[in-house]
């Protein structure tokens, strides 16, 4: 029966690394032909750099493509409004658009997708969920806010696709999402890590037990958070559940690695659909396995907007997929995806890294949120974590934390001093969608932050 | 003989899928009432994950309206 299959695609999903090779090969060709002959901006490119799909004799000839990036598709956004050149038709034949939030003095990124590409999105969250060991008697609860950002969105239509009774969260408040979850059995729950930890927290304010509930998987996206494995414990801790991470973005429109029911300790790339290459930032050489770089997608999946060699930003570490038990061919984002490439920040000749600090902070179940803000002091340099606690934690309790937070992050960050601040109740932002934790005050003095003393 | 992406010789099943799969790309062009041409692209979109999950055949469907 095909409930009983380990995996959503066996053909693919089997294949070993020579044959993975050849089946991207095959696609990356007609998918360089397709955005030569269909996508203005593609036409031009490839013109401009003398890149030819005929070109394209093996794997390794993928570094002939040209590069794309963000600011480019968002040029040609303003340039040729409201789609750009990329997309190879306007809003005629498109059936659904999805946006990116806004950067600072740009609108936001806008991606149109037909029914083939959409039917698509919800296939590639089927590998993630059905490797996590979703199946059609499931009971999913999506704790998403169904809004133009594209989120869990093909979550919802791969549940569906599956056959695991759906329950839409969109437009409740987290108190009623829990109540939900409860009332409807969900013995999965979609979220993401932020979010998750926030239902939990909400759960014990109404003394609703969640570890002794029908809950027993969560499918974690939209931050890397899912994949630090300190976060994710807590997750699990306060759950009683397993937690499996995804991770996707819009300009891809799904999901291209997910955390199969082995949990490696990473997330296999979908690599019959998406051809992943990892690059040192600066060199653009690529980098081994082992090494850390910046992932470059290609994706075969949207015909609407063809994405080829995506510079995402995205920091990554690739190993190979004998890392995992699990059978399948697909190598392994280790530890997922691990941040941005260009979010660490320097403090007084120190690195620090978002995902270092909440790895630290996340040991501590105590609180409840946190942010950490750098600024100017004078000429120098400095850095505070600020801390939200229950409203229970006592005085002493939280002397003890501030100490403790002090010598660990002093210690993972070569002695830097980090302020420790508590926060009053409800002061610091929550988070639904992506978190934003980190805010450096130093490029922009006068930008205000809630409560910052 | 067919053979898939990878030049492998197509199963039964997968010969099947793969002839479901063209009858609907045929089917999307011919003069049918709404309910049936839309419900025809539908499920050529769906038939589009299975035969390029399967390595069948990989190509967009955009001039069908898909």
């Amino acid at each position: 029966m095909a409930t009983e299959s380990t995996y959503w695609n066996p053909k693919t999903e089997t294949l070993d690394r020579d044959r993975i090779d050849a089946l991207q090969l095959a696609k990356l060709r007609r998918q360089c032909e397709w955005a030569a002959a269909r996508s203005p901006w593609f036409q031009r490119r490839f013109a401009d750099e003398g890149f030819d799909p005929a070109q394209l004799a093996s794997i390794d000839d993928l570094r002939r493509v040209p590069f794309l990036t963000r600011d480019e598709w968002m040029t040609s956004q303003d340039a040729a409004p409201p789609y750009g050149e990329i997309p190879v038709i306007g809003g005629e034949g498109a059936i659904r658009i999805h946006t990116t939030s806004g950067t600072t003095g740009r609108g936001p990124l806008r991606a149109l997708d037909s029914r083939k590409d959409w039917a698509w999105i919800a296939e590639m969250w089927c590998y993630g969920i059905w490797g996590c060991g979703v199946r059609p008697d499931d009971v999913a609860y999506i704790a998403f806010g169904y809004g133009s950002f594209i989120g869990f969105w093909g979550l919802h239509y791969a549940m569906e696709k599956i056959g695991v009774l759906n329950v839409p969260g969109g437009a409740q408040t987290t108190e009623a999402r829990v109540l939900q979850i409860i009332d409807f059995g969900a013995t999965v729950v979609a979220a993401t890590p932020t979010y998750a930890i926030r239902l939990a927290q909400e759960a014990d304010r109404l003394g609703v037990d969640l570890r002794g509930s029908k809950v027993s998987r969560l499918i974690l996206s939209g931050e890397p958070a899912g994949s630090i494995p300190q976060t994710k414990a807590l997750i699990e801790e306060l759950w009683g559940a397993k937690a499996y991470d995804t991770a996707g973005m819009t300009e891809i429109g799904t999901i291209m690695v997910f955390e199969c029911s082995h949990q490696p300790g990473g997330t296999h790339i979908i690599e019959d659909h998406v051809l992943e290459e990892v690059l040192d930032p600066v060199s653009l050489e690529p980098a081994a396995y082992g090494e850390r770089g910046e992932r470059v997608v290609t994706s075969f999946g949207r015909g609407t907007i063809p994405l080829l060699r995506y510079r995402t930003g995205d920091l990554v570490c690739r190993v190979p997929a004998a890392t995992c038990s699990c059978g399948r061919g697909f190598d392994i984002y280790e530890g997922g995806i691990l941040g941005r490439v260009d979010d660490m920040k320097l403090i007084r000749g120190t690195n620090v890294y978002p995902r270092a600090i909440e790895a630290i902070v996340r040991e501590f179940p105590e609180v409840e949120e946190f942010q950490t803000v750098v600024f100017h002091e004078g000429i120098r340099d400095e850095i505070k974590l600020r801390l939200e606690l229950g409203p229970e934690s006592s005085a002493a309790a939280w002397e003890h934390l501030r100490v403790e937070l002090h010598r660990r992050l002093a210690h993972a960050h070569e002695g830097l001093n980090f302020q420790i601040e508590r926060a009053g109740a409800g002061e610091l932002p929550r988070f639904e969608l992506k978190a934003k934790r980190m805010i450096d005050l130093r490029d922009s003095p006068t930008a205000p932050v809630v409560g910052l003393k | 003989m067919t053979v898939d992406l990878l030049g492998s010789e197509l199963s039964p099943e997968e010969q099947r899928l793969l002839a479901v799969y063209e009858e609907l790309k045929a089917l999307s062009a011919e003069d049918l009432p709404p309910n049936a041409h839309a419900g025809v692209l539908a499920s050529l979109a769906l038939m589009h994950n299975v035969v390029n999950g399967l390595a069948l055949e990989y190509e967009h469907l955009t001039d069908l309206g898909a």
